[in-house]
């Protein structure tokens, strides 16, 4: 029998929402204080009323949560990482619908979804001319939400400990650098700040030295690195990275995002002095197996084509496509629609690389670089043991930080979330072909959405059907939270209403 | 006869031929010359546009991006001299300096690393950029002020009635 929730049940709800949302609210300061120091002074007050618009949505909700006693549990944990994903996103458009560079609010909407699932897909208009406090807010909300809203609430808001494992869950992250999630939420701040000084240094050294001014250089770097590092794909001109026609940005900005791809933990690893980790890891064995992979079928593709006429042009290119889509990036070194000139393979190529993505527990999306290697070893095994004799004991191990025994859990669920990915691209390219879409450019698409990559074949703009903008946006948000956190929320729609 | 009725002929068939396709410095939409930039690789084209963002001096040239009114962006590689006329780039403060720029367009410029670009012959200055004002509106500001005062009281609210219970 399903048990209805209590008000108890709504108000413990409520109360971690209205943290969460007060505590997102923050994040207006830094493009107030960028719209201050610019005299923009229009943008200023987009800012302000959206600072207060989500403060006072939090404050809502601490109130409707007053009285709440008890732990959380993992339904409410679920519940709270999906509405919070959710309102959050609706009220961080507020002040990006409010500059007048949105042709609708759904429009905003999306953008801020794209933005805090570091997906990178975009509907802004003029991105030319846009406020240095919007830029400013487009990339701040893809770097939090590499590290994940919910990560930056249990660092700086969240005092005890009781509940706090189960939403850093719900927010699509498991694995744990410190024995203390809220250690761990910490952590993970500290390394993304760590990188993020580092990163903006070298960036603004390769801008000024390409021929940007300051202060110009110093706020591109910072968004260049907020883009690259969220694997979030966000640039502050509508060119993406061709707007710098330069090698040395896309160097840099493609070693900042293959590292933004990899998990925290092996960050965290190779800090603490344990650089072998990085060998030695499954994750990082089956990203350099894919990638090589999904990069000889992206050569094979584009040699005949002669596009490009010269060896050293066309790796350049591919290989930065390659990663941008692996890493589920979505910085662009060639045009939207020039990728449909690459071909179908070549288009094929990148969706596989896409689909995969990065890291688990890092700021990329995709089914993982954990769950291909776990899956890749899973058949492996039943492999070994046809060839071996009944009486035989297989036992298959995969490293992971540490050695750990395959079992047949372990395939179990990387089977069950990788299938769930393939429905959701599946879902989203039937969808395009339906609205007339060619067939692998709305699975190009749609698997651009659901990994939250935002390389685009050109379907993504503003004239898009709203049907499809909307399941992109379902997408995002589904491919993000892993999906456990959506079925939490359905899990709690379904006790609320059939429960007794 | 029959010559007067041929040629009236042959000027009522000329009425029918689409001139803007095939007329002398007609403008190639940039958008064109990013999907269809096999047709144009290697051959002289007219872009209009606005000047934008940074002008990025690269050794004794310069690259300029250039914003077509469609919404499509495409780099320009020019000389100094090209483009000394070019006094404002287009930002949230200004509208930049409307060029025409006449050179040749590469699909795939070898010698910039496969660039889709165009390499300036001339650049001429049709417009000068202007400023753009964004001026502030009486309801947002007074929007601003209500919220920011409601925030202050759910924050002292907050402060007194709800903090001491949140705290688990």
């Amino acid at each position: 029998m399903i048990s209805k929730p209590y008000s108890n049940d709504y108000r413990l709800i409520s109360r971690y929402v209205g943290r969460i949302l007060c505590g997102i609210s923050f994040l207006s300061v830094i493009p107030l204080a960028t719209a201050l120091a610019f005299r923009e002074w229009a943008a200023a007050f987009d800012f302000v009323i959206g600072f207060n618009a989500c403060f006072l949505s939090g404050a809502v909700f601490l109130l409707l949560g007053r009285g709440a006693a008890g732990n959380l549990r993992w339904l409410h944990a679920m519940t709270i990482a999906a509405v919070s994903w959710i309102l959050a996103t609706l009220l961080c458009a507020l002040p990006s619908q409010l500059s007048g560079h949105y042709g609708s609010y759904l429009d905003a909407v999306f953008d801020v979804m794209s933005g805090f699932t570091t997906t990178g897909l975009i509907l802004i208009v003029d991105l030319d001319h846009v406020s240095n406090a919007l830029n400013m807010w487009r990339h701040l909300l893809t770097y939090v939400g590499g590290q994940g809203m919910i990560v930056l609430v249990l660092s700086f808001l969240v005092k005890g400990t009781a509940g706090a494992y189960m939403m850093y869950v719900g927010e699509g992250k498991e694995e744990r650098l410190l024995p203390n999630v809220i250690q761990t939420s910490r952590a993970i701040w500290y390394i993304s700040i760590a990188y993020l000084f580092l990163g903006t240094a070298v960036l603004f050294v390769t801008l000024t030295l390409e021929g940007l001014a300051f202060p110009r250089s110093l706020l591109q770097a910072v968004w260049l690195f907020m883009g690259a590092w969220s694997t979030g794909g966000f640039a502050p001109q509508s060119q993406s990275i061709l707007y710098y026609h330069s090698l040395a940005v896309e160097i840099v900005t493609l070693f900042v995002f293959v590292l933004g791809s990899f998990n925290f933990i092996l960050h965290y690893a190779v800090w603490s002095g344990h650089p072998k980790e990085i060998v030695r890891n499954i994750e990082i064995r089956s990203f350099s197996l894919t990638v090589a992979i999904a990069f000889a079928i992206l050569i094979f593709a584009l040699i005949p084509s002669h596009l490009y006429g010269d060896p050293f042009i066309l790796l350049r290119r591919a290989a930065y496509t390659l990663l941008s889509a692996h890493t589920t990036t979505g910085n662009m070194t060639v045009y939207a629609a020039q990728i449909k000139a690459w071909g179908s393979l070549a288009m094929v190529a990148v969706i596989m690389a896409m689909a995969i993505g990065g890291s688990a527990c890092s700021t990329a999306g995709g089914i993982k670089g954990l769950r291909a290697g776990i899956l890749a070893r899973g058949l492996y095994q039943e492999i070994k043991r046809i060839v071996l004799t009944e009486n035989s004991v297989l036992i298959i191990k995969f490293h992971h930080i540490k050695d750990i025994i395959l079992t047949d859990q372990h395939v179990k669920m990387a089977g069950l979330i990788a299938i769930l990915y393939l429905l959701l691209y599946g879902g989203g390219g039937a969808l395009g072909i339906i609205y007339g879409y060619p067939g692998v450019d709305a699975v190009f698409e749609a698997t651009s959405a659901g990994s939250n990559t935002g390389l685009s074949c050109g379907i993504t703009a503003p004239s898009m059907p709203t049907g499809l903008k909307v399941y992109f946006l379902f997408a995002m948000w589904a491919g993000r939270l892993e999906f456990i956190s959506l079925f939490g929320l359905l899990a709690f729609g379904v006790s609320a209403l059939r429960g007794k | 006869m029959t010559a007067r009725v041929t040629r009236s002929c042959f000027l009522a068939l000329l009425t029918l031929v689409p001139w803007s396709w095939c007329a002398v410095g007609e403008a190639t939409p940039v958008e064109t010359l990013i999907s269809s930039g096999a047709a144009y690789d290697g051959r002289e084209v007219t872009i209009r546009g606005e000047v934008i963002g940074d002008i990025m001096e690269r050794g004794e040239e310069y690259w300029v991006n250039v914003l077509s009114s469609e919404g499509a962006a495409i780099g320009v590689r020019a000389r100094e001299d090209q483009i000394s006329a070019i006094a404002c780039s287009g930002d949230y403060f200004h509208t930049g300096d409307l060029v025409e720029v006449a050179g040749i367009y590469y699909r795939y410029a070898k010698r910039f690393g496969g660039e889709t670009c165009i390499v300036a012959d001339e650049v001429k200055l049709t417009r000068p950029g202007t400023e753009v004002s964004h001026p502030l509106s009486a309801g947002k500001i007074l929007i601003s002020v209500l919220l920011t005062l409601l925030s202050a009281a759910a924050a002292a609210f907050m402060k007194t009635k709800i903090s001491p219970a949140a705290k688990t």
